[in-house]
């Protein structure tokens, strides 16, 4: 009895500490006011986005990225940030690995270390609006925050304008933008008779497939194909939900084209329902990167993509 | 008052055939229509062709070995669910005690995704049902010592159930957010589901389903003694431990082998016991069968909703059950205010 007693004291004192949490978690300073960046001089630019407005003097170069499409779009334009957040093990996406070297790791970029961030001093901070929501008054304590929404594929173009304008690289990001509309453009040209894609992950028992409205669906609609995948799912508390669940059956209703999979393709290689795909028949069934096509997002992502798409959806290489 | 009471068991043994026969009747249409009902391609004509030879075409294969393994799987869980229910909410003398509520699926789930984080890159088929079956063992075993070892009231049963079902879920939480790229899968069958079910699924769940089954049913009259309260049974000549750690043990194994193949699917335990003892009355010879047939027809029903709700995105079959038994829950609150539960 009194052991439980005990027990029912700490979990008490367990409730109690995790509602003081949430308190001062409320209560934090609502100032907006970015601290004074005495190193940097120079004119005060005013930068529109999704918080907001923030004011920015002279041009920042200590960046802090707490997504990875942004560490996508500064390393396009040839910046590399000061510090980034990442996801488990992940830090830096795979295929920026080796054009990212140095940085500061500030954590998990759902719940990003405010004192790692601090202590990095950064004159910026690109922010995703939905998932750091719950951190914007502590993250503009700390240094100008900017939060870029970076669903889609224009959006992340976008995002690469005004981070260009914002460093100092306009030049570079206007390259960017061209090279990338002029691979588009060249894509759109070859691709005949817009085919339905579908760009989904093989997992044990069903399928995750990518929305129309993200990254991958909307490059690939904009390439001229016919993203496949009509349904959405909502929003979550975590943002935007760009990722379904798909059957096997639902997967052979809507019977793509062409089907780019990531995952372990293997489980279902001998799926009756997978074998009579009409994709599967003709040999368009693509594996491919899951750090690219899926988790990839950013101007270089898309270049990539596109590299390794075209010639399979323009018929020039099996 | 010999009549009397003849008469009342007249009538509610001919309510018991009565709702015996039409949900029996109802869960054969259900099976029946989920098995079917939007398969590409199949028409009248095909019927027949279906049960004549296994043949290789793409709709006796989409019939066979994708519809009907998942709706007898669902038929399944869902009987097994419910009699975990029947069990648990006599053992306990609750009417509230369900898997859910009592942190049995969070023990899991949190089982589930510690496993995979350490044997992840093993056969993760096997890690998962190993760990879910291993979890509800040991939440269930928590939840067991906590009712018995100490004089709980059944109010405090049930907040002891929910802070532990909240600790859990706040450990599978931590390890999702810390490592989410690796576990993000994993949400998915935490949600409950029955979407990719095979035929080695349900011979896995029928291993430790049947007998546990059959043995609830042959019980039944022990839970009627052990309902009357433990004096009563005591005086009764019930040996009330051996039959609270038989329950546990059915309700382990019941709740264990359905949380292996499907993930956590929650409230079918808590809402059709209730269903079944408004039509048939207190009396569990009548109950867990009525219950079983009950639940089976209601996680069937679930699931077809799921697959329809979103279309063409499946919704795992445990937020359907969700979606009905939270409502369910706090009307059972409500109803019952004033009275200690």
């Amino acid at each position: 009895m009194k052991l439980f007693k005990s027990k029912n004291l700490l979990f008490a004192a367990v409730i109690t500490l995790l509602g003081a949490t949430m308190l001062t978690g409320c209560t934090a300073t609502d100032k907006t006011e970015p601290q004074e960046q005495s190193a940097n001089q120079g004119p005060v630019k005013t930068i529109p986005h999704i918080w907001g407005e923030t004011e920015i003097q002279g041009t920042p170069t200590k960046v802090i990225t707490l997504d990875f499409s942004f560490v996508d779009e500064l390393t396009a334009l040839g910046v590399a940030p000061v510090g980034m957040a990442g996801t488990g093990a992940l830090r830096v996406p795979e295929y920026l690995a080796d054009r990212v070297k140095e940085y500061t790791y500030v954590g998990e970029r759902k719940e990003p270390n405010l004192e790692l961030i601090r202590s990095a001093n950064p004159d910026l901070i690109i922010a995703n609006p939905d998932r750091h929501k719950m951190i914007k008054n502590e993250l503009q304590d700390i240094a100008p925050t900017v939060a870029l929404d970076d669903t889609s594929y224009s959006e992340v173009l976008k995002n690469t304008e005004l981070l260009g304008d914002l460093l100092g690289k306009k030049a570079e990001a206007e390259q960017v933008k061209k090279d990338l509309e002029a691979k588009i453009q060249n894509a759109k040209q070859k691709i005949q008779g817009s085919p339905k894609v579908l760009v989904v992950g093989a997992f044990e028992d069903e399928f995750s497939v990518w929305v129309k409205d993200s990254f991958i669906g909307t490059l690939m609609s904009d390439v001229g194909t016919t993203y496949a995948f009509t349904g959405s799912k909502g929003t979550t508390s975590e943002g935007k939900s760009e990722v379904a669940k798909l059957t096997m059956e639902r997967l052979a209703e809507i019977n793509p084209d062409f089907l780019f999979v990531y995952g372990d393709l293997n489980l279902w290689k001998d799926n009756p329902l997978f074998k009579n795909l009409k994709a599967v028949k003709e040999g368009k069934v693509i594996e491919v990167d899951r750090n690219i096509w899926s988790r990839g997002r950013g101007p270089i992502a898309a270049s990539l993509i596109l590299d390794q798409g075209l010639p399979i959806l323009t018929g020039t290489k099996k | 008052m010999y009549t009397e009471s003849s008469g009342r068991r007249e009538r509610s043994l001919s309510a018991f055939s009565l709702s015996i026969g039409f949900f029996s009747f109802l869960l054969l249409t259900v099976i029946a229509l989920s098995c079917v009902v939007g398969v590409t391609g199949l028409t009248w004509s095909h019927l027949p062709s279906l049960f004549t030879v296994l043949s290789d075409d793409v709709i006796s294969y989409t019939v066979w070995h994708v519809r009907v393994p998942r709706v007898l799987l669902g038929a399944v869980l869902g009987a097994a669910l419910a009699m975990a229910g029947c069990l648990m909410q006599a053992v306990t003398r609750n009417h509230l005690a369900d898997p859910e509520v009592m942190g049995i699926n969070q023990g899991a789930s949190m089982l589930v995704v510690i496993s995979l984080m350490l044997f992840g890159s093993q056969d993760i088929t096997w890690v998962i049902i190993g760990a879910a079956f291993v979890g509800v063992a040991l939440s269930g075993s928590v939840m067991y010592r906590l009712a018995f070892t100490s004089e709980y009231t059944p109010t405090r049963l049930v907040l002891s159930g929910l802070a532990i079902s909240f600790f859990f879920g706040s450990i599978t939480t931590g390890f999702i957010v810390l490592f989410e790229n690796d576990l993000m899968e994993i949400l998915y069958w935490m949600a409950g589901k029955l979407s990719g079910a095979s035929w080695a699924d349900l011979r896995i769940a029928l291993i430790g389903i049947i007998p546990a089954m059959v043995l609830c049913v042959l019980l039944s009259n022990q839970f009627n003694i052990l309902l009357l309260g433990e004096e009563m049974a005591r005086g009764l000549g019930q040996n009330v431990e051996r039959v609270r750690r038989i329950a546990a043990f059915l309700i382990i194994v019941l709740v264990g082998s359905a949380v292996a193949v499907a993930g956590p699917i929650g409230y079918v335990g808590l809402i059709v016991p209730h269903m079944a003892r408004s039509i048939v009355g207190s009396d569990y010879r009548k109950v867990v069968p009525l219950a079983a047939l009950m639940g089976a027809t209601l996680l069937v029903l679930a699931d077809l909703a799921g697959q329809w709700v979103l279309y063409p995105t499946e919704t795992p079959v445990g937020i359907i059950t969700a979606l009905l038994g939270t409502p369910f829950f706090i009307y059972l609150l409500r109803r019952r205010k004033g009275r200690i539960l």
